[in-house]
């Protein structure tokens, strides 16, 4: 008997776009829902052309890694939601489905005809999520655009980065791939719970605004509490001293000298020993500028300066090695290759999961970041645009042969 | 902050929970209590660590003054409970029994050690559901490794792609690997809870914040994987990939700008600079967007255009100009705390909860749900426990303990 995963005999319909949504479906993919993508290939998720893509399948909708990657085990239609059509056939879905997720920009998912409460006449107890930029109401709700602009505005760019140097967007577009997806796949399942107690379904109002200042919680009730506006720190933190990032000898990757660091966290006099005895730097031991938390919270900028002169002689893996031994921590800045070729914690986790696809092959895929013990989650390839049309035309909405012909020569199924 | 204790409006009216986590799983315990289930948090006798952490009211180091401590800990119920002595551990089973869940952060191997492993605990309540949140993990070469913030952020292969290429990596604020750990923990705990519903089975759960971290690595996982190209910090910014994407400053601050971006729009550039009379600066060959994105030259001239326009506006300003019109321009500033304090939308939405704290006269604003739940809202119905505020409630109503029993618990410092 296979086991039972969480979520089955759950349906959700993911008209997500690029990440939010999508991810806050996949979660519930993982946890055994039946996620199906409503898109279309006149009008398709610039995702499913979002580079990399697999060699040799340029053009292709199913062939990009990274969309791959985010709609792991989701099954795929194709409608064409500006066709009368094409909307009516997805509306009629609605009533066999538990959850819906949107992210358009405010307001269009309404226009488009999908309006919480069209969709709560045709099933009373739906939950639907609308993932907009600053929330369903208020006097911002106008303003539209991408996810990290949400960042930006919640604080978290003015905390990030060198003091000494503008705010900086943090690369990857972490709020979209973590935060907000997350948040919002949290907030179904709890709003599923309550169905079960209740009955009731419920329109989620999802503000990415909101939750990315829930990342910035702390700083935000500094300010309220005691008044002082809280700037970027660097690598360094109130709690520990020395704190930072170091730089470690260099090595050839590929075709370039990539540069190598060690992040390091002192929190204690005795780690500040073991540092030193690890490090062979023994007489910086019980030198009074250092012997003490405060005082090396004085002397930060120099200790900085005689710990990255040492660790840059060193590989950044035997600086995390020698001091996690030691009892201190430490912790390579690892890249791509570091995460899937050589980190021996990840391999032992079997976070990656190969996962063979029909256009694309086998494609290294994420796993969820934790593990069940009663109901470990798969990992299944994405769908191919359109790949389950048959089965949910067909089987689940009863169409006739002469509808679903009539969809595809009318442009509806497209 | 009406209802004493749990049944508040929240989804989570009828779960139990024993929150032993620490700052790197704290956020699930809040979201959880936030959401109306009753968490109790389980300090020890001398105080729980978190306690520490700095900054304080009034900045006066006090174990009732963190701000840490107040954030994280909102809506539960405190209890002490000395986990190391056996009458502690005994205690602690019969918590277990009455619970549904348990949250908790300690190096792998602690409580197996004091008898208080996932086995133990679900020979008692089979339905318990215990969610450990580590560094990394449960098992594996490194999971008795240390794992602060910084550790998760560098191991997770999202810090070697932060900041530019001369300089050194940088962290993502604030303690971005501890929620994104914490966060997880949350979804799975919600998963292990649907699950019981049919099968009545708890189960553990391993969580791991540098796995949880790695969610945020985007593009290079893939990259690596289909193209063997191993992505850097300096791509995203100083090579131009794909888009200008920047942080440019203005006339009091800076402002967060994409452009020549899917869903952008250079007219609506053109448009915004013609309005304001730099019409004629505006280089029509830019309605070309790939011409800014490809040429690094052009790419040069158009961002310099842009930080000159922008210099002459404030924040607010831009905020105005940029998005009160049909083509937007996607111009947000980059706020401070003190502005998200201060936020008009967050106003006007009722985001924020003032909270009365005894001997401070002024009531102090929290935030509020970070989604809108309107059939079962979110609502902060306590401030964080003062240390073992509610032992008597909790040890009298829970475990039926009578007045001498907690004497003697008290008097040998059990609890």
């Amino acid at each position: 008997m296979s086991t039972r995963m969480p979520l089955e005999g759950v349906r959700v319909l993911d008209f997500g776009w690029r990440a939010v949504a999508p991810l806050a479906a996949r979660m519930l993919a993982w946890g055994g829902a039946e996620v199906v993508r409503i898109e279309s290939s006149t009008r398709h998720d610039g995702a499913r052309q979002m580079p990399p893509v697999v060699p040799g399948g340029e053009g292709s909708f199913n062939t990009s890694a990274w969309f791959n990657n985010f709609n792991s085990n989701k099954l795929s239609i194709s409608l064409n939601l500006r066709h009368p059509k094409g909307k009516e056939i997805a509306l009629r879905l609605v009533p066999l489905a538990d959850v819906v997720v949107e992210n358009f920009s405010g307001g269009t998912f309404e226009r488009m005809g999908f309006g919480y409460e069209t969709l709560r006449k045709l099933r009373p107890d739906i939950i639907m999520v609308s993932h907009s930029l600053t929330g369903l109401t208020g006097p911002w709700k106008h303003i539209k655009g991408h996810g990290p602009m949400a960042a930006a505005m919640s604080g978290m760019h003015h905390l990030s980065g060198y003091p000494d140097a503008a705010p900086i967007n943090p690369a990857q577009a972490f709020t979209d791939y973590v935060t907000n997806p997350h948040q919002s796949a949290f907030a179904i399942m709890t709003a599923l719970h309550h169905r079960r107690r209740t009955g009731r379904g419920q329109y989620i109002d999802m503000a990415q605004y909101e939750s990315i200042v829930h990342m910035t919680g702390t700083a935000v009730l500094e300010y309220t509490a005691l008044g002082r506006n809280r700037n970027r720190t660097g690598n360094r933190s109130e709690n520990a001293a020395p704190q930072g990032v170091y730089p470690c000898k260099s090595v050839p990757l590929n075709d370039r000298i990539e540069d190598r660091w060690c992040a390091i966290s002192v929190a204690t006099d005795e780690e500040w020993q073991s540092l030193c005895a690890v490090l062979d730097r023994r007489e910086l031991a019980d030198d009074p500028r250092f012997c003490k938390f405060e005082a090396r919270k004085q002397h930060e900028d120099e200790l900085d300066v005689l710990i990255g002169a040492r660790t840059a002689e060193l590989l950044a893996e035997d600086v995390m090695l020698r001091l996690q031994e030691a009892g201190v921590a430490a912790g390579v800045v690892q890249n791509s290759k570091d995460l899937m070729d050589a980190d021996p914690q990840m391999a032992a986790t079997g976070h990656y999961r190969r996962v063979d696809h029909a256009e694309t092959g086998p494609t290294v895929y994420d796993g969820p970041p934790f593990d069940l013990s009663a109901t470990p989650l798969q990992v299944k390839p994405a769908p191919l645009l359109g790949e389950h049309n048959e089965y949910f035309f067909r089987e689940i909405l009863d169409l006739t042969d002469d509808e679903i012909t009539a969809g595809y020569v009318e442009g509806a199924i497209a | 902050m009406t209802q004493p204790d749990s049944g508040g409006p929240g989804p989570l009216t009828d779960l139990k929970v024993l929150d032993l986590a620490g700052p790197i799983g704290v956020y699930c315990t809040k979201l959880l209590a936030d959401l109306g289930a009753d968490v109790l948090r389980v300090e020890p006798p001398a105080g729980d660590p978190m306690r520490d952490i700095a900054p304080f009211h009034g900045d006066e180091p006090h174990p009732e003054k963190s701000l840490y401590w107040w954030h994280f800990n909102t809506s539960k119920r405190g209890i002490t409970l000395d986990l190391e002595q056996p009458e502690g551990q005994d205690l602690f089973k019969r918590l277990v029994e009455w619970a549904d869940i348990g949250v908790e952060s300690f190096i792998p191997g602690y409580l197996t050690d004091l008898g208080l492993d996932f086995e133990a605990l679900h020979a008692l309540n089979p339905g318990f559901i215990l969610t450990s949140v580590t560094p990394f993990g449960q098992n594996g070469p490194y999971s008795k490794y240390k794992g602060p913030d910084i550790v998760g952020q560098a191991m997770s292969g999202v810090m070697q792609q932060v900041g530019f290429n001369e300089r050194a990596p940088y962290l993502i604020a604030t303690e971005s690997a501890y929620w994104s750990a914490a966060i997880f923990a949350a979804n799975a705990t919600m998963l292990a809870v649907t699950s019981r519903d049919f099968s009545g089975e708890g189960q553990q759960i391993d969580v791991s914040m540098q796995r949880s971290m790695s969610l945020g690595a985007g593009n290079a996982i893939p990259t690596y994987d289909v193209l063997g190209e191993v992505l850097h910090r300096g791509d995203m910014f100083q090579r131009g990939r794909g888009q200008v994407r920047a942080v440019l400053p203005c006339k009091d601050g800076y402002v967060f700008f994409i452009a020549a971006a899917p869903g952008t729009s250079m007219e609506a550039v053109q448009g915004l600079m013609a309005e304001r009379g730099f019409g004629e600066r505006f280089d029509p060959r830019w309605l070309d967007a790939a011409l800014v994105r490809e040429d690094p030259v052009e790419r040069q001239l158009f961002e310099d255009l842009v930080i000159e326009f922008f210099s002459h506006y404030t924040r607010r300003e831009l905020l105005e100009i940029a998005f009160n019109r049909e083509k937007q321009v996607f111009a947000v500033p980059t706020d401070t705390p003190e502005d998200v304090a201060t936020s008009p939308q967050l106003i006007d939405r009722g985001f924020f909860v003032d909270v009365e704290h005894p001997g401070i006269e002024e009531p102090i604003r929290y935030l509020g749900a970070p989604f809108r739940l309107p059939e079962s809202p979110w609502e902060l119905r306590r401030r964080a426990p003062e240390l073992g505020q509610h032992n008597d409630e909790v040890y009298r109503e829970v475990l039926d303990l009578g007045e001498d029993e907690l004497d003697r618990l008290r008097d040998q410092r059990v609890i």
